[in-house]
C-alpha cells in the first residue's frame, strides 16, 4: 500500500515536470499563430498586434503557464486559435475517437498475440513456428506508414470501403454517426494497428510461454500424469499470464499515443491529425493539451506495469524494502 | 545506519602477523576497507606514521597508501576475467609506476610469479581458466608487485579447500620472511588464525572482546568465548580493556 | 570448435548483404544509372523498363537489351520502339556526380546508351528514375539515421556512464530526467521539437536539424541502459582492488568498466538506427523534414498520398520494398548480435 502510494505521488510530480517541460519547449518556439496573419498585406500591423494583445499571446511565461494551470482546474484547458473555441471541447471529442480506435486494436492484437504466440510455443522449433517467426519479422520490419498505405490500396481495389478521396486523410469533423457506418470506417483503422503493435506481442507471449513450459513445476505436472491440456490451460499459462501484466500495462500506456500516424494516413477523426494541424499552425494550447493527455495514459501505464511487477515478484519486494 | 565497530586499536609491529578474528558481521572485512580509505568511517582517526589518513586529501595519502595491500577472499571476483594474467600483473604499474618500461614490467611480473611457485606459461589465461589455489596465488602476486610494508589479508584463505589453505599459508609466512611483510590476517577461523599469527584481536559486534598474543589464545580455546561485558546505561563505552580508537602504531 | 566456428561464419554471413546495401548508398552516384534530379516531363509514371533477350525479328542476344520509348501521337500511350535495340552495358559513362562530396566522376555501374533508358523502378510524376532516386534517397536517410542513432548512443552513454559511477545525486538528477523524456510519446516529441523550429528551411539545415532533433529526444533509454550495466560493473570484485591499489576514477573507468560496455553499445546502436532511419522517414512523410528536390525515403514515400500513385503506380512502392528489406537485415544483425552477447558474457 505504502509503495503504492509512493508510486501514485511519484507519477504525479512527473506528471507536473512535463507539463512543465512541454509548456517551455512550446514557449522557445519562434513565431506564434498569427505569423501567417502578418505575411498578409491586407492585415495591417496593428490588427495583428492588437489580436496579439487579445489573446494574451505575449504575456510573460510564468502568467501565461499559471493561467493554462488555472484552465485545467475549470476544465477548459486553453483556447484554441485556429478553430476558436476552448480546446478541452475540442480535445476530448478526437481523444474518444482515437481511444475507441486503439482500445479495439489493441484488444484484437492482444487476443490474437496470445493465440498465435501460444500456438507458436507448443510446436516451437517446427515449420509452424518458423513460418510464424518470418511473418513477425515482417511485419516487425514494416513501419505503421506503410502499413497504412499498402492496406488503403488494397481497400481500395479490392473491396467498397470508404476509401477515403484524394490527398491526405479524408474526412477531418465529426465521426461517422450510425453504428454500422462507424464498423466499416472503424475497419481499416483498426486493421492497420493491430497489423503493427501484433509482432512485438506474438514475441513476448512466445519467450513467456516457452520460459513457463520449461519451467520445473510444468514438468512435474506432466510426470504427475495431469493431461497436456490441462497442464496447458491451469499450469502453463497461468505462470506465462503472470510475467506478461507488464507488458499489458505498457500497451495501455500507448493507448493515445500509438495511432498517430494511422489516424493521419487512413483519415480517422482522432487526436493525430488535430495535433498534426494544431503544430504546423502553431496553435499552442491544442498541442499542450494533447501532449499532457498523452503523457497521462504513458505514465499511468506505466504505473500499472510497475505495480504488476511489485504485486507479482516477492523478490523485488524484498530488494525494495 | 549501522556500526560496523567502534573504538578500535590496532598495533602493528614489522615483520608480525596480526589476526583479527570474530563471527561474520562482526565488522572485520569493514575495518580493513577503512585503513585503505576505501570506506569513510564516521569519525575517528587512522593514525599511520603519525599522520591521519583521514584528515589528509586524496593526494597526500597517496604516498602512505602505497605502503598497503589487500588480497581479497574471492579471487575470482577479484580479477578482472576479460584479462591475461599478463595484463592483470602489468596494472599495479599503470596506476602507480607510469614510467616503467614495458620489459621492465614483464621482467617484474615474472619474478613476482617466481615469488608465489607459478610458472610463467599461465601469462596468457584468464583468471577463470586457472584454479582456486593457482588464481589466490596471482592475486598475492599482484600485491607484492609494488613492496607494500603491510599486507591485508581479507578471509584470504576462507574459499579454498583445506590443503590448498596449508600451502598458501606456508608460502604466505615465506614471502612474509623474505619480504620483510607486516600481515592483517582477517578469519573467521581461529584454529588458522592460531597457527599464523603472533598475536590476535578477537571482534564481536564491531568490538573487541579478547586481545592478546596468539600462544593464550590457544590456550583459551577449551574456556570458549568470554562472555560479552555488560553495557552501562550512563556510557557508550565498554568496561574493561578501554581502548580508545587510535592506530597502527609503527 | 569447428561447429562454433562455423555457426559464427553462417551467422556472420548476415552481416555482407548489410554492409553491400551500405556501400550502394554510401556511392549512390556509381550504382545509379541516373541522376536523381533528371526529368524527362514526357515519361511520367512509366511501368519498369523491360529487359529482353530476343527481339523483334525473333533473334536471340545474350546480353540483354532495352528499347527507347516512344509517345504515341494519337492516343498518348507511352510504347516501346522497337526498332533499335540497346544493350545493357557495365562501367558506362554517363550524367556527372560527386562521390563524398569532393571529387567527381561519370562512371557508372550500369546502363544503356541514350536515347534509350534504363529506368528500373520505372518513373514518378516528373519521369525521373525512381530506382536512383531511391539511392540518392536512401543515402540521406541511411546517414540520418545513423548519425541520429550515434548522437544519442553517445549522449546517453555518456551520461549513463556519469550517473552510474558516481552515483547519489548525479544519479537521482538523471533518472528524473530520464523518466521525464520517456514519459512523452517519442513521436509527439519529435514533432514537438521539430516545430519549435523554423518550419521551412533549407535542405542541409534540414538534414542537420533532422540528425540533430533525433539524437535529442533518443537518448534517454540508451542512459538508462548504460547506467544500470556501469551501476552493477561498479560494485564488481576487480573494480574494488583497482580502488585498493589507489587507481584513479578515469583509470577505473577506462580500463575495467567501459570495456565491459561495448558488447551491449553495439547492440543498442544495431536496434537504434532503423529507430532513427524511421524517424526521419516520418518526419520527411509529413514535410518536416528533407523536401523536395532532395530526395529521401520519407518524401518519395510521400508520393504515395495521392489516391491515383497509391492504386495505379505499383512501382512507387519499390522504394519502401528497399526500407523493409533494410529493416530486416538490421534485425537480423542485431540478434545474432544478442546471441553472440550472451555468449560471451563474463
Amino acid at each position: 500500500m505504502v509503495r503504492t502510494g509512493q508510486r501514485l505521488l511519484h507519477s504525479l510530480l512527473l506528471l507536473a515536470g512535463v507539463s512543465l517541460f512541454s509548456f517551455v519547449l512550446l514557449s522557445v518556439a519562434p513565431g506564434n499563430f498569427f505569423d501567417e496573419l502578418r505575411l498578409n498585406p491586407q492585415i495591417s500591423p496593428q490588427t495583428v498586434a492588437s489580436l496579439e494583445q487579445q489573446y494574451g499571446v505575449n504575456r510573460s511565461f510564468p502568467v501565461r503557464y499559471a493561467h493554462w494551470l488555472g484552465s485545467i482546474a475549470n476544465g477548459s484547458l486553453g483556447y484554441s486559435l485556429l478553430y476558436r473555441c476552448d480546446v478541452g471541447s475540442l480535445i476530448l471529442p478526437r481523444a474518444r475517437n482515437t481511444l475507441v480506435l486503439t482500445t479495439a486494436a489493441t484488444l484484437f492484437a492482444w487476443i490474437l498475440a496470445l493465440l498465435w504466440g501460444i500456438l507458436e510455443a507448443l510446436h516451437r522449433g517446427k515449420w509452424l513456428d518458423r513460418l510464424g517467426g518470418a511473418c513477425t519479422s515482417l511485419l516487425l520490419a514494416i513501419p505503421d506508414l506503410l502499413l497504412g498505405l499498402i492496406l488503403l490500396a488494397l481497400a481500395a481495389r479490392v473491396t467498397r470501403l470508404p476509401a477515403f478521396g484524394d490527398g491526405l486523410g479524408g474526412a477531418f469533423g465529426s465521426p461517422p454517426a450510425a453504428n454500422a457506418g462507424l464498423v466499416s470506417h472503424l475497419f481499416l483503422p483498426v486493421l492497420a494497428l493491430t497489423l503493427s503493435v501484433l509482432p512485438v506481442l506474438v514475441r513476448h507471449v512466445r519467450s513467456a510461454m516457452i520460459a513457463a513450459l520449461d519451467a520445473p513445476f510444468v514438468q512435474a505436472a506432466h510426470a504427475h500424469g495431469i493431461p497436456a491440456w490441462r497442464v496447458l490451460l491451469r499450469h502453463a499459462l497461468p505462470a506465462a499470464l503472470n510475467s506478461l501484466l507488464s507488458l499489458l500495462g505498457f500497451s495501455i500506456g500507448g493507448l493515445l499515443s500509438m495511432s498517430l500516424l494511422t489516424e493521419v494516413i487512413l483519415g480517422w477523426p482522432g487526436l493525430g491529425p488535430l495535433v498534426l494541424e494544431a503544430m504546423f499552425a502553431r496553435d499552442t494550447y491544442v498541442v499542450m493539451a494533447a501532449v499532457m493527455l498523452s503523457a497521462v495514459f504513458l505514465i499511468f501505464g506505466n504505473l500499472v506495469a510497475d505495480l504488476f511487477l511489485y504485486w507479482n515478484d516477492p523478490r523485488i519486494r524484498v530488494v525494495s524494502a | 545506519m549501522v556500526t560496523a565497530f567502534q573504538d578500535i586499536s590496532l598495533d602493528l609491529f614489522p615483520g608480525k602477523v596480526l589476526a583479527l578474528t570474530g563471527a561474520s558481521g562482526s565488522g572485520k572485512s569493514s575495518l580493513a576497507r577503512c585503513i585503505l580509505c576505501l570506506e569513510q568511517p564516521e569519525g575517528g582517526q587512522i593514525l599511520y606514521q603519525g599522520r591521519d589518513l583521514l584528515a589528509l586529501s586524496r593526494a597526500a595519502r597517496l604516498p602512505l597508501l602505497r605502503d598497503f595491500a589487500i588480497v581479497f577472499q574471492d579471487s575470482a571476483a577479484a580479477l578482472n576475467p576479460a584479462f591475461s594474467v599478463e595484463d592483470i600483473l602489468a596494472e599495479p604499474f599503470l596506476i602507480q609506476q607510469r614510467g616503467i618500461s614495458a620489459a621492465e614490467r614483464r621482467r617484474k611480473s615474472r619474478d613476482a610469479l617466481a615469488q608465489v611457485e607459478l610458472s610463467p606459461q599461465i601469462l596468457p589465461n584468464s583468471p577463470l581458466e586457472l584454479s582456486g589455489g593457482q588464481r589466490q596465488r596471482v592475486a598475492i602476486a599482484r600485491a607484492l608487485l609494488l613492496h607494500p610494508k603491510i599486507l591485508i589479508l581479507d578471509e584470504a584463505l576462507c574459499a579454498l579447500d583445506l590443503s590448498t589453505q596449508g600451502q598458501i599459508a606456508n608460502l604466505l609466512l615465506e614471502l612474509k620472511e623474505r619480504n620483510g611483510l607486516s600481515y592483517i590476517y582477517i578469519t573467521h577461523d581461529l584454529a588458522m588464525a592460531s597457527e599464523l599469527a603472533d598475536d590476535i584481536i578477537e571482534l564481536s559486534a564491531g568490538r573487541v572482546v579478547r586481545s592478546g598474543p596468539a600462544a593464550t589464545f590457544t590456550a583459551n580455546l577449551q574456556a570458549g568465548p568470554q562472555p560479552l561485558p555488560a553495557r552501562s546505561a550512563a556510557s557508550d563505552t565498554v568496561p574493561g580493556p578501554e581502548i580508545p580508537w587510535t592506530s597502527n602504531r609503527w | 570448435m569447428s561447429r562454433g566456428m562455423h555457426g559464427r561464419l553462417r551467422r556472420a554471413l548476415w552481416l555482407v548483404p548489410l554492409a553491400a546495401v551500405h556501400l550502394a548508398l554510401l556511392f549512390p552516384g556509381f550504382f545509379a544509372p541516373y541522376d536523381f534530379a533528371e526529368q524527362n516531363r514526357d515519361f511520367p509514371f512509366v511501368a519498369p523498363t523491360r529487359l529482353h533477350c530476343v527481339d523483334a525479328a525473333g533473334a536471340f542476344h545474350l546480353r540483354p537489351f532495352v528499347y527507347a520509348l516512344k509517345t504515341d501521337d494519337v492516343s498518348s500511350v507511352v510504347q516501346e520502339d522497337t526498332s533499335r535495340i540497346f544493350p545493357l552495358r557495365f562501367f558506362i559513362t554517363g550524367s556527372r556526380y560527386s562521390v563524398l562530396g569532393h571529387w567527381h566522376a561519370r562512371l557508372h555501374l550500369f546502363g544503356v546508351e541514350r536515347p534509350g533508358r534504363l529506368w528500373l523502378f520505372g518513373t514518378d510524376d516528373f519521369g525521373r528514375d525512381v530506382f536512383s532516386r531511391m539511392l540518392f534517397g536512401g543515402r540521406i536517410s541511411v546517414c540520418a539515421g545513423i548519425l541520429g542513432a550515434a548522437i544519442a548512443l553517445f549522449a546517453g552513454a555518456s551520461l549513463g556512464v556519469l550517473a552510474g559511477f558516481y552515483g547519489r545525486g548525479t544519479d537521482a538528477a538523471l533518472m528524473r530526467l530520464v523518466e521525464l523524456f520517456l514519459a512523452l510519446p517519442w513521436l509527439y516529441l519529435l514533432l514537438a521539437v521539430r516545430a519549435i523550429l523554423p518550419l521551412r528551411i533549407r535542405t542541409i539545415d534540414a538534414f542537420l536539424l533532422l540528425v540533430a532533433v533525433t539524437g535529442l529526444i533518443g537518448w534517454a533509454r540508451p542512459a538508462r541502459l548504460v547506467r544500470g550495466m556501469v551501476l552493477s560493473a561498479r560494485e564488481r570484485g576487480f573494480v574494488l582492488a583497482a580502488r585498493s591499489m589507489c587507481a584513479s576514477d578515469w583509470h577505473i573507468l577506462r580500463r575495467h568498466i567501459l570495456p565491459q560496455t561495448y558488447a551491449t553499445l553495439l547492440t543498442i546502436a544495431v536496434l537504434l538506427v532503423p529507430q532513427f532511419i524511421l524517424a526521419e522517414v516520418t518526419l520527411s512523410f509529413l514535410g518536416l523534414g528533407v523536401s523536395e528536390p532532395i530526395p529521401s525515403w520519407g518524401n518519395l514515400l510521400a508520393q504515395l498520398q495521392s489516391y491515383r500513385v497509391l492504386t495505379s503506380y505499383w512501382w512507387m512502392y519499390l522504394p519502401a520494398a528497399t526500407l523493409v528489406m533494410l529493416f530486416l537485415l538490421y534485425h537480423r544483425a542485431s540478434s545474432a548480435l544478442e546471441k553472440r552477447a550472451t555468449q560471451v558474457s563474463v
